[in-house]
């Protein structure tokens, strides 16, 4: 019973640290960003992109979802690292509906999707031209990932004095 | 008796001790056959007046004239009703409560669970898409509380010093300035 218990435990303390979607980049161009991509949208249509960011705007469309999404690069679990320097916007779309308030602002998400082509938006009054993926797949990072997927290890060494 | 059959039992008491407080039983206990939200909405004509238990998170909230209509994203529930934390759901539905309820108290955001029957399906924008909402008239429903705020640990309990505060503290050993008294 208690051996039981402690494969439980087990389990779940590994659960908590390997995650991620394990996507298998042999057939994609890991060589191409969001903004590369607009300048080589023609040598690079129909290609699979592996890509994440953080969701800034969820439109919901009559057939489709729209995710605006600022990327960033991967780390070795194909987790965005935030705290690089964002390799700019691209439009993420997804066939059929997704939840808004699951897949909303502020999110993290990881995707294999097909490059289709651009559109054109405003940010900050400027006009942006983002790339545009058509989503196979997208993973959602659960919220605490950024603190429990690295491996943070901290020593404290206390010294206590009593006068 | 070992430590082998009483952890667990412990284990278990503890947690019964933790779950059960005011939770309403119509709440924690579920209906028999309670149908599930992915059902309900591929076949709401089958589970037409069907006795349910949902719960989830309060997307909007709007009162109107008699009543109050939340709109609800489902989680899956725990054995005692309440909405797990995941992101994992099967969807929205909306719970059609026969009173007034405050806005301010059931915010966006917070955890409801209902009881009720099924009443149909509404279909509402969300965004442009038109989303089939089945709809639940609720004769139960419970506010889950808050969950508490911990205010973050500086340092692991193991840091601090179980006899800093101890009257004794300063005294009893090392005190090498205090008068001995020697008898013979």
């Amino acid at each position: 019973m208690l051996r039981l218990l402690l494969s439980l435990i087990m389990l779940f303390l590994l659960g908590a640290c390997a995650s991620g979607p394990g996507y298998d980049e042999r057939q994609v161009n890991l060589a191409v960003t969001p903004r590369s991509a607009v300048a080589e949208l023609d040598m690079i249509r129909g290609q699979t992109v592996l890509w994440g960011g953080v969701i800034l705007n969820t439109i919901n469309m009559k057939s489709m979802t729209r995710l605006e999404v600022l990327a960033y690069p991967l780390d070795s679990s194909q987790m965005p690292l935030r705290d690089r320097d964002p390799l700019g916007r691209f439009i993420l779309e997804k066939q059929g509906f997704l939840e808004p308030a699951t897949y909303g602002e502020g999110r993290l998400i990881t995707t294999t999707a097909t490059v289709t082509g651009t559109d054109r938006g405003e940010v900050g009054g400027m006009e942006y031209t983002y790339p545009v993926i058509e989503a196979g797949d997208i993973y959602l990072w659960p919220r605490d990932s950024e603190d429990t997927n690295r491996s943070r290890v901290h020593f404290g060494i206390g010294v206590g004095i009593g006068l | 008796m070992s430590l082998r059959i009483r952890l667990p039992w412990l284990l278990s008491t503890l947690l019964l001790a933790a779950c059960s407080n005011s939770v309403p039983v119509n709440i924690r206990d579920a209906p028999a056959d309670s149908p599930s939200l992915a059902a309900v909405r591929e076949d709401p004509d089958r589970y037409q007046a069907q006795e349910l238990r949902w719960g989830g998170d309060i997307l909007v909230i709007e009162n109107r004239e008699n009543l109050t209509e939340l709109t609800v994203l489902a989680r899956p529930l725990s054995n005692n009703g309440e909405p797990s934390a995941t992101d994992a759901s099967p969807g929205r539905f909306i719970a059609r409560i026969p009173t007034f309820i405050d806005p301010k108290e059931y915010e966006e955001g917070r955890l409801i669970t209902v009881r009720g029957t099924v009443a149909g399906t509404e279909t509402r924008k969300v965004g442009d898409y038109a989303y089939a909402h089945p709809v639940v008239k609720a004769s139960d429903w419970y506010l889950w509380p808050r969950p508490v705020e911990r205010t973050p640990d500086y340092y692991p309990w193991w840091y601090y010093d179980p006899w800093w505060y101890s009257p004794w503290y300063h005294y009893p050993y090392y005190y090498p300035s205090r008068p001995h008294h020697h008898h013979h």
